[in-house]
């Protein structure tokens, strides 16, 4: 598939870097001669210099080609004019990321009129995961499959949980609860466990099942919390704005802390509801001035990566329940990861993974489409749902008698609404919806599951 | 620094060879050359198979390649092709001595075309085909070669090995994946041998057998210039040597902008100012030669013949000569005095320095550095007569920046130096100051013929084997573009915390 991605910043990078390893052909305009130069020399793509909004710049890329084009330059205004340009150019399908506030409203109308395959905003992506996260403040992270019917949660186990030295067979005869662990983080270690798999502490777990049974789960296991009631924002950026507002509306509520005066206006302006903080949050005196110890959930989305864990680190001795944490650099994961507990929200790999679902659904379109593809763990474990074609090789055959590659995990099917986890009797049929996890990447087709 | 990746490439280099080595083999088949031939190459084959399964037993786990590691499996991949591709030469008995089969395997790899035999007649077929061979091979460069059958690297691209080997100041891809566009490259390689071989083999030149026509089209495509007459082109029809004119003007050429044509995009190609200068720089030089020498010949045409021939052949860094143009040769052991006169000799010196176009198969300062540094200095001196004045350098109506600049600038001192220390190492063995001069940016030209007594009739004989050894780094730096094997020799590279 060719791809062009207008824009090199840090959601341009990741989508590069996935569809780079997907064996796409990519295409890179950006206008910072340096930013392409360092592109360039990392990952196998063509880079061009210029404006990705000019006519001549595109047709160089060879938009005329392209079977999708991802505008995701740092103004909403170029990449709507982007994907316009390369829509007349005969680009196949376009993206672009518009994410200011003002225009959240007009999206439907700019998608219809300008030909805009589909538009991504990062910043509401991440704060509808965090609205998942908080309406289940017993997950690190929770994904969901099957238009939310189907929960992939991930439990931290901590050292004194009853799960430790039991294996699922034993769980499901103890507490009568059916639930599929699909990805274990052990350690460093990303593995999917097999038939004799044990708990172990300090292990996240990704759990799948439907909701009332995860709940139920946690309820035998006594791991059930008290709902949230108040959330704590720490910095008044485009994702505080969309998650005050769906929090406000769920009834929570809400304070945020903002360094900026003018910022602080501006957000008592648009969430007239919430409590609006003028303050330095770095500042201890001011986290505890605003009750943070009280709050049951510190969600840190400073601009900062540092500061926001410093922050979440500061929570997590204050006991504070939950914590979210916006972190940008990858790299840093690592480091609050030995904090359990704390979600962390990427917004650039959410929408990179949006992308690369819905170039996996297009790549494939006459076998069983991906609906649905979540990247785990760093990115190393892969949470796909599929749909059934009737065409598909892998129907009515029971999952003892179909040989699966090594790896491979069906996490789950759907059927008429209804989940089932599946044993060695169980079979696929047309229609179902699949959920598979796998550690191998670049799943584009049900049909290769099988050996 | 990760070696498991460059003792990958490297494995998969020595396999390479081998491979290309049966070629020749099977030339010595042909024509029944006996045990010692087919031993020649059977014997470098088995030697490069083993270390070369033996280098690729470990996958390497990490396979990003950064700017340091490209320049050094550059340089590492010359000198271990050179090392390895000497051996037939000195098993054959041919060319016995150590130095001058690595002289002469240098020279055809890095597309010079220098020799040090006196009497090529005296050749076996294997060791002529090999010799031309390795001009083809080393014109477009192995590591592309292996660049597009290696499988694409998942986490990272090897950009920095294309840039530390493909000649021109900017390398940059025709397509987004490096695999095909090494392929593309490759393709164009061959379709336009292809056709060269065709003319020269349907022609009506009689001399041209087969067996002539591969070897002088090989040597023609990576703009080399070994020859298997000893007095190179002179003896054959007009016809032949038009067809060898053109076609090492055509090899000149960025390679990038056929595939432009093949795409359509000839509006990208006139605008290209580096193809507008060399085809100015190679009418201007016809030119002045025509009117210098106009007396020597008989006939207009003989003479535009000449002036073409030599032009191209020098200015593409090939080094086939239709005509004695040096002040004295030494045929068949006699010296003899004539050739053009001195002005002419100049002039063929001064386009030895320039080279053809950046991202073709031949060697030099390249043209667009030529057309850079030309600006820069113009743009200089408007500088100091209006110091306020703002003007933008720019390269194909595109604005050039200031770190390209410099780099062109450092890399023209550079040349210069390297040009002129190896001049003086090996004016040691007192031959005169013509022959040395010229051997030396003969050398780092990648040009082949210089004058005097390395003209285009003698040979490199005439050194001592330390000046051999001298000539024949001089030529891989001048082919790698100076920094790879710079790199190799500065112990900074090698150190473990830097």
């Amino acid at each position: 598939m060719k791809i062009v991605v207008i824009g090199d910043g840090k959601v341009g990078r990741a989508i590069v870097e996935h569809t780079c390893q997907e064996g796409h052909e990519v295409v890179v305009i950006d206008n910072k001669a340096d930013v392409i130069e360092e592109l360039v020399n990392q990952y196998d793509v063509m880079g061009i210099c210029g404006n990705g909004a000019s006519y001549e710049i595109q047709s160089n890329a060879g938009v005329d080609k392209a079977d999708l084009v991802v505008a995701a330059t740092s103004s909403d205004e170029t990449n709507v004019l982007s994907c316009m340009i390369a829509k007349k150019l005969g680009a196949k399908s376009t993206v672009a990321r518009i994410r200011s506030y003002e225009y959240n409203n007009q999206i439907n109308m700019m998608k219809r009129d300008f030909g805009i395959t589909m538009t991504i905003n990062p910043e509401k992506e991440a704060s509808l995961e965090i609205m998942k996260i908080l309406n289940f403040p017993e997950a690190i992270r929770v994904d969901t499959f099957a238009k939310g019917n189907v929960d992939l949660v991930e439990l931290y186990i901590p050292e004194n949980s009853p799960l430790i030295g039991q294996s699922l067979a034993s769980i499901h005869q103890k507490y009568q609860v059916r639930v599929l662990v699909c990805a274990v983080q052990r350690n460093e270690e990303v593995f999917i466990p097999t038939g004799n798999f044990t708990f172990q502490a300090k292990d996240k777990v990704h759990i799948t099942a439907s909701r009332s049974t995860v709940k139920q789960f946690l309820n035998k296991l006594g791991l059930i919390e008290s709902k949230i009631k108040n959330v704590l924002i720490i910095g008044g950026g485009k994702i505080a704005v969309y998650l005050g507002e769906q929090l406000l509306k769920s009834k929570y509520q809400v304070k945020i802390i903002e360094k900026n005066y003018e910022r602080c206006v501006e957000l008592s302006q648009i969430l007239p509801n919430a409590t609006i903080i003028h303050g330095d949050a770095s500042d201890q005196r001011v986290l505890d001035e605003e009750g943070l110890t009280n709050s049951d959930a510190v969600v840190c989305l400073t601009g900062i990566d540092e500061e926001n864990i410093i922050i979440s680190m500061y929570a997590y001795k204050q006991n504070v329940h939950k914590i979210v944490t916006k972190i940008n650099k990858t790299s840093l994961i690592g480091l609050i990861d030995s904090i359990n507990m704390v979600s962390t929200i990427a917004p650039k790999e959410i929408t990179a993974s949006r992308i690369v679902s819905y170039i996996r659904a297009t790549n494939n379109s006459r076998g069983s489409n991906v609906i649905t593809l979540y990247k785990l763990v760093n990115n190393k474990v892969e949470a796909l749902e599929f749909k059934a074609s009737e065409k598909s090789k892998v129907l009515n055959i029971a999952f003892k008698n179909l040989k699966i590659k090594k790896n491979i995990l069906i996490a789950g099917i759907i059927r008429e609404g209804e989940v089932i986890i599946p044993s060695g009797d169980d079979m696929i049929q047309a229609g179902d919806n699949v959920i598979v996890v796998t550690t191998n990447s670049y799943l584009d087709d049900l049909d290769n599951i099988r050996e | 620094m990760n070696y498991a990746i460059i003792r990958n490439i490297l494995g998969k280099l020595m396999v390479l060879i081998a491979g290309l080595m049966v070629f020749p083999l099977i030339v010595s088949i042909i024509y029944q050359e006996g045990i010692r031939h087919y031993l020649a190459f059977i014997i470098p084959i088995i030697l490069l198979l083993l270390f070369g399964v033996l280098f690729n037993i470990k996958k390497p786990k990490n396979t990003n390649i950064v700017a340091r590691e490209g320049l050094i499996i550059a340089g590492v991949s010359w000198l271990l092709l050179s090392l390895f591709g000497c051996i037939p030469f000195m098993i054959s008995g041919e060319i016995p001595n150590f130095f001058d089969a690595f002289f002469e395997i240098v020279s055809g790899f890095t597309t010079t075309g220098a020799s040090v035999v006196t009497d090529v007649t005296a050749l076996s077929h294997s060791v002529l085909f090999w010799r031309s061979f390795s001009h083809w091979i080393g014109g477009m460069g192995v590591l592309v070669f292996i660049l597009a059958i290696i499988p694409e690297s998942k986490d990272g691209s090897s950009m920095h090995i294309l840039r530390a080997e493909s000649p021109g100041p900017q390398v940059g891809k025709l397509v987004s994946k490096m695999r095909v566009t090494s392929r593309i490259l490759y393709l164009i390689y061959m379709i336009l041998t292809i056709i060269q071989f065709l003319f020269l083999w349907l022609g009506p030149d009689e001399q041209m057998t087969a067996f002539n026509s591969i070897i002088y089209t090989l040597g023609t495509a990576g703009t080399g210039g070994f020859s298997m007459d000893p007095q190179s082109l002179e003896y054959y029809l007009p016809y032949s040597q038009y067809v060898i004119a053109i076609f090492m003007f055509i090899f000149g050429v960025n390679f990038s902008l056929y595939y432009l044509i093949l795409i359509g995009n000839i509006k990208e190609v006139f605008r290209n100012e580096e193809l507008k200068w060399y085809f100015a720089i190679v009418v201007i030089a016809v030119t002045l030669l025509c009117i210098n020498t106009f007396k020597i010949y008989d006939t207009f045409e003989e003479t535009f013949r000449h002036a073409l021939f030599q032009v191209t052949s020098i200015i593409s860094t090939t080094g086939y000569s239709s005509t004695g143009y040096s002040t004295y040769e030494v045929v068949d052991g006699l010296a003899k005095v004539g050739g053009w006169p001195v002005f002419s000799q100049v002039l063929i010196f001064i386009i030895m320095f320039f080279g053809a176009c950046a991202g073709s198969t031949a060697g030099g300062l390249k043209i667009t550095r030529i057309n850079i540094l030309v600006k820069s200095m113009i743009l200089k001196i408007k500088n100091i007569i209006n110091p306020r004045k703002v003007e933008v350098l720019s390269i194909d109506k595109r604005p050039a920046d200031n770190k390209t600049v410099e780099v062109i600038q450092n890399f023209f001192v550079l040349y210069i130096m390297i040009f002129l220390i190896c001049s003086l190492v090996i004016s040691l063995d007192g031959n005169d100051f013509v022959t040395n001069i010229s051997a030396s940016l003969s050398c780092i030209s990648n040009v082949g013929p210089g004058l005097n007594a390395v003209g285009p009739y003698g040979s490199y004989s005439v050194f001592s084997s330390f000046s051999k050894f001298i000539l024949s780094l001089e030529m891989i730096a001048g082919r790698l573009e100076l920094f790879p094997l710079l790199v190799l020799f500065s112990p900074k590279t090698w150190a473990r915390h830097n």
